[in-house]
């Protein structure tokens, strides 16, 4: 169970880095090549345990909370 | 009666299917952005039908606040709306303004109330910008015009949008600062599905039920398709420059450190 998954690349850099381009129904292979020679990704794989994500300087950049609106967690009533 | 969140939900989405099957049909008129692609209707249309629509209490009218339906005539009368400035006035979303949208807002009221939850524990300053935003809107002051349907708006959120049986391509958002988190809730009925986020090498498995905040200004994401059933995605978003119209800063990073204070206690 994967519980703490961390990217080796800081992820202030990696945002001025990166360009919002048009999506393609592929990847774009000058981008990823670009942001290749600085950002080396990790390769956390499949994750369906709760989890959170964070840069090299514990900054988290995703928080998975699979199941979180479920029944015991129901408050109201209809 | 208890209900899971997830099928108050897909019980809110009926109310919207009209407007979702009204903006579908208009697609065929106009060139259709890359969020107005992928969609994968299921046979007969399925329970919640296909499509997508976005709401906002407040934000800057774009050609996006304009109903599909009436953007070949808009494009015919050159009245493509012109960029807009800090200084101008906010508008509540024309998507928003119908007697389904407030269907829609109070047959999903307790998933707005977990989604504040959710967003004050895994980003506080976030959450605190985004309720002082939201009380900023709502005091009218910096509306073009109010509307009823602002008393119905209980989430600290921007906006959202409800995305059904589309599968995502890769990208990025643009509306929100890099620090923001957007909060994005799996629903619907499918049997599997992932979230692909190629820069962190990982596929999260998205349930019904599941929701991913992810900083998405910066962090590439996307759902290539899925198993079983009908897939609905409710992306919740804050738009930087609606705050900063505001007047409220960026936040800053979530840091794992602030948490493990708590932990000792």
């Amino acid at each position: 169970m994967a519980l703490l998954g961390v990217a080796e690349w800081d992820v202030s850099r990696l945002s001025d880095r990166v360009k919002n381009r048009r999506p393609r129904a592929d990847a774009d292979p000058a981008e990823d090549s670009d942001l290749a020679k600085y950002f080396i990704n990790p390769e956390l794989g499949h994750l369906d345990e709760p989890c959170i994500i964070m840069d090299v300087h514990g900054r988290i950049i995703v928080w998975y909370l699979p199941g979180i609106y479920a029944l015991h967690r129901v408050v109201s009533a209809y | 009666m208890l209900i899971y969140e997830k099928d108050a939900l897909n019980a809110g989405i009926s109310h919207l299917r009209p407007d979702l099957n009204r903006a579908m049909n208009a697609l065929g008129t106009v060139s259709a952005s890359w969020r107005n692609s992928g969609f994968s209707a299921p046979p007969g249309g399925g329970r919640f039908g296909v499509g997508v629509l976005n709401f906002s209490p407040g934000w800057f009218q774009r050609l996006h606040d304009v109903r599909l339906d009436q953007l070949s005539i808009i494009f015919a009368a050159n009245l493509v709306p012109k960029s807009q400035q800090l200084k101008d006035h906010l508008y509540v979303s024309t998507s928003l303004k119908t007697e389904p949208a407030a269907s829609f807002l109070r047959a999903t009221a307790s998933v707005d109330v977990i989604s504040n939850a959710i967003t004050a524990l895994v980003a506080p300053r976030q959450y605190d910008f985004g309720l002082a935003a939201i009380e900023r809107i709502k005091n009218g002051h910096h509306l073009d015009s109010s509307h009823p349907i602002l008393d119905s708006w209980i989430s600290v959120w921007s906006g959202f949008s409800v995305i059904v049986n589309r599968a995502t391509p890769l990208h990025r958002d643009l509306g929100g600062a890099p620090e923001d988190f957007d909060l994005l809730l799996s629903s619907g009925t499918h049997d599997a599905c992932n979230l692909d986020v190629p820069d962190l090498g990982a596929t999260l498995s998205y349930h019904p039920g599941t929701a991913v905040a992810i900083t998405g200004r910066v962090l590439q994401h996307g759902v290539k398709g899925w198993e079983g059933g009908e897939r609905i995605c409710q992306a919740r978003f804050m738009k930087d420059a609606v705050h900063d119209r505001l007047g409220l800063p960026k936040p800053t990073w979530v840091n794992y450190d602030d948490y493990i204070g708590l932990t000792s206690l």
